[in-house]
C-alpha cells in the first residue's frame, strides 16, 4: 500500500515536470513520425504487400519497439542528471520508499512512450492503417513491458558508467544491436535463419513479433501470449534488480 | 595562394586535434558497425541478392553516405561550440583569411569522415566485400563533396540560429528526411515512383546512387559523372555562400 502510494507520488511529481514542457514531447515525436511517413513506402515495396494498410501493420509495431528500446537511453541520462543535481539525494531524505522512488520514475517513461505509441498509431490510422483498435491496448501493454526493461538496462549501465560521454557510447553499443536484431527496420520474418535464431534470445524481438501479430488482427496467435509472458517475467526481474542495485550504489555515492 | 596556405594551416591544426583523440573516431564507429553487421543480413534477404558480397556492394555505399550526411550536418555543433569558447575569435585576430579558416575547418570534417569510411570499408572487405581500390577512391571523392555540402549547410544554419537547444532539432528535422529519401536504408531502386521522383531533388540520393554504381564496378555509368557534376556544382556554391556568411557574421 505504501509502495503504491510512494510510486504514485513520484509519478505525479515527475509526470508533472514532463507535461509542463509539451514542446519536448512534440520534438521527441519528430523522428518516429518521419520514419513512419518516409520509411513505410520503402518497406511496402520490399515486403511485397499490396496496400499501405498492410505496410503499416508491419511497420508500426517495429517503430514502437524501437521507441521502447531507445526510451531507456533517455532514462539513464535523466537519472545521471538527477543524481548530479542532487534531486535523488533530496528525495531520499523524505519518507518515500526507495523502490517507490525508482518505480515512479520508471513509470513516467512507460506513460510517455505509450502516449507516443498512441500518437503514432493515430497518425498511421490517418494514413491508411486498418487495425482492430481495441486490440492495440494489448500491443501497448507489450510496449510498456519493453520500456520497463529498457529503462532498467539503462539504469544498470548508468550505475557502472557514471560519465555522460562514456554512457552515451555504451548505450549506443548496446541499444543499436538490440534494436536491429529485433527487426525494427525490416521484420525478422524475412531475416536469414541465423538472425532469427539469435533473435530468440532478444526480448525486444519477442515484443516486436507479438505487437505485429496484434496489429495484423491475430491477437489469438501464440506469439502474443508467449511475448507477454516472457516480457513480464524479464521486466519484473529487471526492475527489481535495477532498483536494488541502484539503491545500494547511490547509498555509497551520496554517503 | 594565401587562401590555400591559410586553409592548410587550419586543417593542420584542427586535423591534429582529431588525430590526437583516436577514441573519438572509434566511438563514432559503433553505430555504423552495428548497422554493417546486423542490418546487411536483413537487406540481403529482402532484396533477394544471393551473396553477402552483393549485399555489401549495395549497403556499404549507403552506410558511408549516411555517416557523411550526419557527420557533415552535425559539424554545426562543433562550430557553435568553437564560437562560444572563443576559439574562432582568437583565430580572427591572426592574419589568417576568414575563408581559409572556414575551409580548413570544413576539410577537417571531410578528413574525419574519410578516415571513418576507410575503416568501415576495411571491415566490410574482411566480411566479404570485393571492391577495386580505384573505384573506392572515386567513391570517397563523391562522398567528400556530399560532406562539404552538408557541413556548409550546417555552418550556415549554426551561424543563423546560434542556439544550442534549437539546433539539434533543426538538424535532425533536416537529416532524417534527407537520409530516408536518399534511400540510405533500403535503396531507391525498389522505392515507389513518387519517392524516386522526390529523390531527384536530393543531392545525397545522387551521391548514394553514384557511389553504389562505383561499388558495383559500373564506373562508366551515367549516374557517376552526373552525380559528380551536380555535387561539384552544389558544393562550390554552398562553400562559397557559407564562407561569405561566416565573414559577414563575424565581422
Amino acid at each position: 500500500m505504501k509502495l503504491a502510494r510512494d510510486t504514485w507520488l513520484t509519478l505525479q511529481y515527475e509526470g508533472g515536470l514532463l507535461t509542463r514542457s509539451p514542446i519536448n514531447i512534440a520534438i521527441s515525436l519528430l523522428q518516429p513520425v518521419t520514419y513512419l511517413l518516409l520509411f513505410t513506402p520503402f518497406l511496402k515495396s520490399v515486403m511485397g504487400v499490396s496496400t499501405y494498410s498492410g505496410a503499416y501493420q508491419i511497420y508500426v509495431p517495429s517503430l514502437l519497439t524501437a521507441m521502447g528500446v531507445f526510451s531507456g537511453m533517455f532514462a539513464g541520462f535523466a537519472m545521471l542528471a538527477a543524481i548530479g543535481q542532487g534531486v535523488i539525494g533530496r528525495f531520499r531524505v523524505t519518507p518515500l520508499s526507495r523502490v517507490g522512488l525508482m518505480l515512479g520514475r520508471q513509470l513516467v517513461f512507460v506513460l510517455l512512450t505509450c502516449f507516443q505509441g498512441v500518437v503514432i498509431t493515430v497518425i498511421a490510422l490517418l494514413f491508411g492503417l486498418r487495425t482492430p483498435v481495441i486490440d492495440v491496448v494489448v500491443a501497448l501493454a507489450l510496449l510498456a513491458l519493453m520500456v520497463l526493461i529498457g529503462v532498467s538496462i539503462s539504469y544498470l549501465l548508468a550505475i557502472f558508467v557514471p560519465t555522460q560521454t562514456a554512457l552515451a557510447n555504451l548505450m549506443n553499443g548496446v541499444t543499436e544491436p538490440l534494436a536491429l536484431l529485433a527487426g525494427v527496420l525490416i521484420p525478422l520474418s524475412v531475416a536469414p535463419l541465423w538472425v532469427r535464431n539469435v533473435a530468440r534470445w532478444n526480448p525486444f524481438a519477442w515484443g516486436a513479433n507479438g505487437m505485429r501479430a496484434v496489429y495484423q488482427g491475430n491477437i489469438g496467435a501464440n506469439v502474443v501470449w508467449e511475448a507477454c509472458a516472457i516480457l513480464a517475467v524479464i521486466a519484473v526481474i529487471a526492475v527489481t534488480a535495477s532498483s536494488r542495485l541502484f539503491d545500494r550504489e547511490i547509498e555509497i555515492e551520496i554517503a | 595562394m594565401k587562401l590555400a596556405r591559410d586553409t592548410w594551416l587550419t586543417l593542420q591544426y584542427e586535423g591534429g586535434l582529431v588525430v590526437r583523440s583516436p577514441i573519438g573516431i572509434v566511438t563514432l564507429l559503433f553505430q555504423p558497425v552495428a548497422f554493417l553487421l546486423f542490418f546487411t543480413p536483413f537487406l540481403k534477404s529482402v532484396l533477394h541478392v544471393s551473396s553477402y558480397q552483393a549485399a555489401f556492394q549495395i549497403y556499404v555505399p549507403s552506410l558511408l553516405c549516411i555517416s557523411g550526411l550526419f557527420g557533415g550536418l552535425f559539424g554545426g555543433f562543433a562550430l557553435l561550440a568553437a564560437m562560444r569558447q572563443g576559439v574562432i575569435a582568437r583565430f580572427q585576430v591572426t592574419p589568417l583569411s576568414r575563408s581559409g579558416l572556414l575551409l580548413g575547418r570544413e576539410l577537417t570534417l571531410v578528413l574525419r569522415v574519410g578516415i571513418q569510411s576507410v575503416l568501415i570499408a576495411v571491415l566490410a572487405v574482411i566480411l566479404g566485400l570485393r571492391l577495386r581500390p580505384a573505384n573506392f577512391v572515386l567513391a570517397l571523392l563523391v562522398l567528400a563533396m556530399t560532406v562539404l555540402l552538408g557541413v556548409s549547410i550546417a555552418y550556415a544554419l549554426a551561424l543563423s540560429v546560434p542556439n544550442e537547444s534549437m539546433l539539434p532539432t533543426l538538424m535532425n528535422g533536416l537529416a532524417q528526411p534527407l537520409s530516408l529519401l536518399a534511400g540510405l536504408l533500403i535503396p531507391l531502386t525498389v522505392a515507389p515512383l513518387w519517392v524516386r521522383d522526390v529523390a531527384l531533388w536530393n543531392p545525397w540520393a545522387w551521391g548514394a546512387n553514384s557511389m553504389r554504381a562505383l561499388f558495383m564496378d559500373h564506373i562508366g555509368a551515367a549516374v557517376v559523372w552526373e552525380a559528380a557534376a551536380i555535387l561539384a556544382g552544389l558544393s562550390v556554391v554552398a562553400v562559397t555562400l557559407s564562407a561569405r556568411l561566416f565573414a559577414r557574421e563575424l565581422a
